[in-house]
């Protein structure tokens, strides 16, 4: 039964997608901008990967410990680098993205251009459901706490936020590393889901995917988040017919949302939580 | 020896093609206020406008120098129209704005990138040599042909902005946009030529990168482009003199990379160094206060 098999992964990805989703959106929210997630999402799976192959850790344990290790390397961005601000740290975390790619792939522990191969056998999408509906009730319940007011606070304006005493810079880093957290959590399901980590597969592209997730969904709502990922990836499941053309469309259609809406599908609209 | 003087100039040749780059992404961004991540995709498009040319039969290198220009201006005033300008004007340097053409400039850059991959082929293409001397491409002839060319254009570019009218009206909003209109500038006008200047420099730099590395692909223009942007983060925003030099020393770390290591390490290292000169910059910052 090829379609069910087929179902199962679309399944998957539309769950990891929405990982991916909810974790760009919580530094989004906090206004940055971040283009790195592809690389993080790709250390987050070489770890669990390699917790799992070369330590013989547990599948759950190695999934968290992914998360954990990617959760550091966005601390580590945050706080070289939170302090550029706006979109100069965007354009960084595009650099280190990059950066990372090229250090895996010419790395040969890493896999290297080939990919990283030892990556354990596939899962049941049971493991990304469970995964990302826990995700879901932790953003569900953060989105009506006091925590996410602040928050809007931080991202609607610097200086308030900072005459009320809140410290912006440290707000933001610790929001980036629980988004890499769920991003890096999202590599380890996905390794599992493909098989193997190929430096491409993180690279430029992803991460903007990654980015178009959040900056669709807008910065006000985490359910816009979660409906712009099954989105995304279901139409761009369905354009498979050809990659290249497809991502001249994707380009395109980057352009057309971002002019006609700027604050991404659900702009003013809220479906959760009530703060906006 | 002949060796070593090789290596410089290649290390020249690329750092300055670098330069031409950044110093175009410094001028749009002093003037339009903008970061324009599909700037590279025009040194891309110049670079394929002269393969095409030459492939129906223009042999003429001011022809096809011309023709590349001529691509890089349209494609660099295709993109403002589209991606930049529709998003309104600046309101601070923090807006929300920056990243909204942080976005839609980078879904120009997929669209462009993958268009070329669709209409023209995603394989690299041979770069025909501009002047015959060289052998193939790689000579010394075109080398100094390109480090010859890339300072003749900075010093001219150095006397229109400082001297002329034109580099003063240009000056003038990059330093404060609100006073300058005030003062009459025409402020539409002004960017539209803005723009065609800079990205006939990035076709510029695109068409003698290419000269250099006798080949180009269709995403070529993106890691340049990216490396000339955070070249002049590190020089700092709107600072020429230390977009040049990052870009010289981006060129040099390249090449020793290349020499040292293995080409595939080109990235990696420069990348690296970029990122090791922001982290820098910033202790000394601390430390100074």
């Amino acid at each position: 039964m090829p379609f069910y098999y087929y179902s199962f992964e679309v399944v998957n990805l539309i769950a990891i997608s929405c990982l991916l989703a909810v974790g760009s959106y919580l530094p989004y929210s906090a206004g940055n901008l971040v283009v790195c997630f592809g690389g993080l999402m790709g250390i987050g799976g070489l770890a669990a990967s390699m917790l799992q192959s070369s330590l013989g850790v547990p599948l759950g344990l190695a999934l968290l410990g992914g998360g954990v290790v990617a959760a550091l390397a966005g601390m580590l961005i945050g706080l070289a680098f939170g302090k550029l601000g706006g979109f100069l740290f965007s354009v960084v975390t595009l650099a280190m993205g990059e950066l990372i790619r090229v250090v895996v792939t010419n790395s040969s522990a890493l896999g290297g251009a080939l990919g990283f191969k030892d990556a354990g056998g596939l899962i049941s999408p049971a493991w990304s459901v469970c995964l990302l509906l826990l995700v879901l009730g932790g953003f569900w319940r953060f989105e009506i706490s006091m925590a996410r007011r602040t928050l809007v606070i931080v991202r609607e304006s610097e200086l308030l936020a900072a005459s009320l005493g809140l410290n912006v810079l440290s707000l933001r880093t610790l929001c980036l590393a629980a988004g890499s957290f769920v991003v890096g959590l999202a590599g380890g399901l996905y390794i599992h889901t493909v098989g193997i980590l190929d430096p491409r597969l993180f690279g430029f592209e992803k991460s903007v995917e990654i980015m178009m997730y959040a900056v669709l969904g807008g910065a006000r709502n985490f359910g816009g988040a979660v409906i712009s990922g099954i989105l995304l990836t279901t139409i761009l499941e369905f354009l498979r017919v050809s990659s290249e053309l497809r991502m001249v469309l994707y380009g395109i259609s980057m352009v057309i949302v971002v002019v006609l809406r700027p604050e991404g599908i659900m702009g003013r609209g809220r479906l959760l939580g009530r703060v906006g | 020896m002949a060796y070593y003087t090789q290596q410089i100039l290649n290390a020249l040749a690329l750092g300055f093609s670098y330069a031409l780059l950044a110093l175009g992404y410094n001028l749009t961004f002093g003037v339009l206020r903008s970061v324009n991540l599909a700037y590279g995709e025009v040194f891309t498009v110049a670079a394929y406008a002269v393969v095409m040319a030459s492939t129906w039969g223009v042999r003429m290198t001011w022809l096809l120098l011309l023709f590349g220009l001529l691509a890089s201006a349209i494609s660099g005033l295709i993109i403002h129209f589209v991606a930049v300008k529709p998003l309104g004007d600046v309101t601070g340097f923090n807006s929300a704005r920056h990243l909204a053409v942080l976005v839609s400039t980078m879904g120009c850059s997929i669209a462009i990138h993958n268009a070329i991959v669709v209409f023209v082929g995603g394989y690299p293409r041979r770069f025909p040599p501009l002047i015959s001397a060289g052998s193939g491409g790689v000579g010394m002839g075109n080398l100094g042909m390109a480090v010859t060319i890339s300072l003749s254009v900075m010093v001219l570019l150095t006397i229109v902005l400082r001297k002329t009218r034109f580099g003063l009206r240009l000056r003038a909003m990059a330093e404060n946009r609100e006073l300058a209109l005030m003062s009459g500038v025409n402020a539409r006008r002004n960017e539209v030529a803005c723009v065609i200047l800079s990205s006939a420099l990035a076709g510029l730099s695109g068409i003698l990168t290419a000269q250099g590395l006798g080949a180009i692909s269709p995403f070529m223009g993106g890691v340049y482009g990216l490396k000339a942007l955070v070249a002049i983060i590190v020089g700092g925003p709107g600072n020429m003199f230390g977009a040049v030099i990052v870009s010289l020393l981006l060129g040099l770390s390249e090449v020793l990379a290349v020499v040292f290591f293995a080409s595939s390490y080109r990235d990696a290292v420069s990348f690296g160094l970029l990122i090791a000169l922001i982290l820098g910059r910033r202790f000394i910052a601390a430390w100074r206060t």
